[in-house]
Order: structure tokens, then C-alpha cells, then sequence
């Protein structure tokens, strides 16, 4: 009577590839079932140094849907008090929790990391300035 | 051009005279001016919005829920937009949920504040059967534990509130023999997932009026079925989906108190076997079943583990039966009857 646990949501992805780094605010650690993806973030954050976004957020979660293309570009906001939601489509979604400064993001893998540190970032991210 | 001109000249005064829309980010939303206490299969839920059909939808399909509530259903519904349902697409992550049926209709779970947030058209705010048959109980489902609810994958039948919930396999028949159980007389609660509460530690099982759902090998058991069409439910089945009080004549009811869990195997012949089953069988059977969830929620894990050990409790039988939907559902109704009289007795 037993077997393996579906995962229908995706919730257990597995995500071993970590990065973190130190910054004036705190620190900020990433991780991703996607090398390529880590990486970018990594030096984007690392480079960039965006303020805001540094101290909106410690902990980013990305999970890059590698057999699911994206299905619009129209974004779609919800905010429930200390969590914003932003869908690009329905297929990509990124939920900022202010309160827990964590990032969550499923994102489509044709989604390029410019468009994801340059649009949907500032879309999600709920900073106080 | 000229019309979506219009359009927005005509919300822009209805806002300004009713005071009835607001606006976010050029999208226009009715206000949630009503609410709305509701049982979600046992748990006390408020339902914030602007829409009275909405209201009125989950009016009917819950019942009223006097105490204090434990979650928040607010739904935003999007000025002139008519967008349709489209399949659904499901997602999550630490304790956020998104379930979206396009990308006008979206929902957002934050399982750690108990709160759902939807925009949805006026169009998916207008259809009862949606909200009646599909988002509410995907909402007990999701919400789960975090609300004091165990999803049990599990039919519960019952008869002068003598509850009994049959368990098994997909597939084994469960919602089939939940239907025969239906036409012998026995109140319908649920055929596939039933939601268990225990307040001071009172066991009780909880219904939705989900669609029961049949695979399309079950018209040749039910002249009922005669005329309907199979179509891919959500988990990508080939089903039949019927509202069972309307398609069967069903007795619907929304709860009952369980007092004994069977574990149905169909099997090739028609010989009934039924045999005592070890509450740790149960217990093994429901962890199986039972969405894993993410270390984020490990307090609605302990609620969850608590409310399997009240469930094991029960007096739990095998049931190994073949043949006919009649011929299940008679013998487990013989079955039911001596256990019901002992327990009278």
C-alpha cells in the first residue's frame, strides 16, 4: 500500500546548486536546480549590488522549468499583505514574502536571466523606497 | 480603441458615482465590500469580495459557520473581463500555492497566514459550478492541516450518523462502490477525498460537493451514466464527472461521525473476505496518501500526524470483494448493518 509520493506541485525539486555572498545588509543565498541560472544571480546581485532588492531579500529560490515553455508575457500582480505574487502568463511565477525575505520563483526555461533581473525582479520585489 | 476608450470612461464614472470599483495598476477591480462565513469542510473560512453571485455561490454550496474563522478566501474580480477558465496549472513552493486557470483567473495560497488571494474575471466570478464543484474543495485540499483539516484519500458513506470511510487504491472502485453505497440507502459524503476534523479530539468527516468522479468503465454498472461524457479531469484521468445528488439522486450530506474505516480490494471473483487490519496499517496507508509537505509547515505536519493517529484509532477492516458495483456495496452493507448493531448493542 505504499509507493513513491507525487509531487504535483513541484515542491521537492531538488535544488543543489548554492550560492551565497555577503553584503552591507546581510547576506543572500540562492539556490537553484539550474547551474547556469545560479550563476547569473549570483554575479548579478555580486555586481550590481541593487540596493533595494538586498534588503528586501536573504533567500532566493528558483526552480527553472525545464520542459515547461512560457505562455504569455502579459504579468499579473496579487498582493496579500506580506506577499506579492507576479505571474509572466501563467507558467512563470515569482512570490516575494516581505515578512520572511524570501524569494520564490518558478521560472519557464525559455524566461533569459536579463529578463528576470531586469523585469520580473522589480516587478516582484516589494522594497520600502 | 474607441471602445476599450469607452469601457474605461464608463468604469471611471461608475467608480466615481458608485464608489463601487477600485483601481490597481490600470486594471479595475470591484471592491470586496461583502463577506461571507463559511464552513470549509469543517473549517471556519471568511469569503471577501464584490461579487453577490460569488456570495451566493458558496452560500449555497457550504454551510454557515458561526465561530471564529481560521482562513481568509479574498477574491478581487476584474471590471469587464471576460476571460474563461483554461486548463489549470499548479505550483508550490515553501508555503506559497499558485493555482491559476489562465492568466485572468489566478490564486494564491500563503499556507503560513491561512490566506487566499484571487483576481479573477466576471465571467469565472459568475460560475457557481466552479466555485461550488472546484475551487472550494481544491481550497480544503490545499489548505489542509494548516486549517485543522486531514485530506483523507477516502470515501465516507453513512447511515443514521453511523459514518464509514472506505479506503483503497486509484482505481480500486472506491468512488464506484461510494455510488452503489448511494443507491442502498446510505448518505453520501464523499467518494474520493474527505477532510477529517477533531475538535477536543471528536472525530468528524467532511465532505465538498466536488463531482464524483467515475472511470469511464462505470457506464456499464450505471444506466445513469447513459448520455454523459467521459473528459480529462485535473489529474489527467479519462473520467466521467457527475454531480451525484443530480445524476444519481444521492442523499448529500455534509458531515458524519466515523466509526469504522475499510480498507477495499477489488478482486476477480466474487467471494467476500473481510478480516481485522492493525491501526498501523491505516496509519502507513494515510502517511502514502497524504501530501508531502515542505519543512516550512512542519507545524500543520504535527496537526496532520495527530489527526491520523484519532483516524488509526478507528476500528479498521480489509474488504476484499469482487463483482458487481450491487454486489460490493450489498455485502459491505450486510457488513455495515453487524457492526452498527454491535456497537448499539
Amino acid at each position: 500500500m505504499t509507493g513513491p509520493i507525487p509531487d504535483p506541485l513541484r515542491r521537492f525539486v531538488p535544488t543543489p546548486h548554492v550560492a551565497a555572498f555577503s553584503h552591507m545588509y546581510g547576506e543572500l543565498r540562492i539556490e537553484s536546480n539550474d547551474a547556469a541560472y545560479t550563476q547569473h544571480l549570483l554575479e548579478h546581485f555580486r555586481d550590481a549590488l541593487p540596493e533595494t532588492c538586498l534588503r528586501a531579500v536573504e533567500h532566493i529560490k528558483l526552480i527553472v522549468e525545464h520542459s515547461l515553455p512560457s505562455d504569455g508575457e502579459r504579468l499579473t500582480q496579487v498582493d496579500a499583505g506580506c506577499l506579492r505574487t507576479v505571474l509572466r502568463g501563467t507558467n512563470t511565477i515569482l512570490a516575494h514574502d516581505t515578512e520572511s525575505r524570501e524569494l520564490l520563483i518558478f521560472l519557464s526555461h525559455d524566461v533569459s536571466c536579463h529578463e528576470l533581473v531586469e523585469h520580473l525582479l522589480p516587478a516582484v520585489v516589494v522594497t520600502n523606497g | 480603441m474607441h471602445l476599450q476608450v469607452w469601457r474605461w470612461i464608463t468604469v471611471a464614472l461608475r467608480s466615481r458615482f458608485a464608489g463601487l470599483f477600485l483601481r490597481f495598476g490600470g486594471v479595475y477591480v470591484i471592491a470586496r465590500e461583502m463577506e461571507l462565513p463559511f464552513s470549509l469542510a469543517g473549517a471556519g473560512c471568511v469569503l471577501s469580495t464584490g461579487s453577490t453571485e460569488l456570495v451566493e455561490s458558496v452560500r449555497r454550496s457550504s454551510v454557515a459557520w458561526p465561530g471564529r474563522a481560521v482562513c481568509e478566501l479574498n477574491v478581487d474580480v476584474l471590471v469587464g473581463n471576460s476571460s474563461p477558465l483554461s486548463p489549470p496549472h499548479f505550483r508550490g513552493m515553501h508555503h506559497v500555492v499558485v493555482a491559476s486557470f489562465g492568466a485572468a483567473n489566478v490564486f494564491i495560497f500563503d499556507l503560513r497566514r491561512c490566506i487566499v488571494t484571487a483576481k479573477v474575471s466576471e465571467v469565472v466570478a459568475r460560475d457557481r459550478e466552479f466555485w461550488s464543484r472546484t475551487l472550494l474543495p481544491i481550497m480544503a485540499g490545499t489548505l489542509g492541516a494548516t486549517i485543522g483539516l486531514l485530506p483523507l484519500h477516502s470515501a465516507c458513506l453513512a447511515r443514521d450518523g453511523f459514518g464509514m470511510l472506505i479506503a483503497g487504491e486509484s482505481g480500486a472502485g472506491k468512488s464506484t462502490l461510494a455510488v452503489a453505497l448511494a443507491q442502498r440507502n446510505f448518505d453520501y459524503i464523499s467518494d474520493d477525498w474527505t477532510y477529517c476534523t477533531a475538535p477536543s479530539g471528536r472525530l468528524t468527516a467532511h465532505g465538498t460537493a466536488a463531482r464524483v468522479k467515475l472511470l469511464p468503465d462505470a457506464a456499464r454498472h450505471f444506466a445513469e451514466l447513459n448520455g454523459e461524457q467521459v473528459h480529462t479531469s485535473m489529474n489527467g484521468e479519462l473520467a466521467f464527472e457527475v454531480p451525484v445528488e443530480q445524476a444519481f439522486g444521492a442523499r448529500l450530506e455534509r458531515q458524519s461521525t466515523p466509526r469504522l474505516l475499510v480498507f477495499y480490494h477489488r478482486t476477480e471473483g466474487t467471494a467476500t473476505h473481510f478480516a481485522p487490519l492493525d491501526s498501523s496499517i491505516a496509519r502507513s496507508y494515510m502517511e502514502s496518501n497524504v501530501e508531502q509537505l515542505p519543512v516550512q509547515l512542519a507545524e500543520a505536519s504535527k496537526v496532520r500526524s495527530s489527526l491520523m493517529d484519532v483516524v488509526a484509532a478507528l476500528p479498521c477492516w480489509r474488504f476484499a470483494c469482487g463483482g458487481s458495483p450491487a454486489h460490493i456495496a450489498a455485502e459491505l452493507d450486510t457488513f455495515f448493518e453487524s457492526q452498527r448493531r454491535k456497537e448499539i448493542a
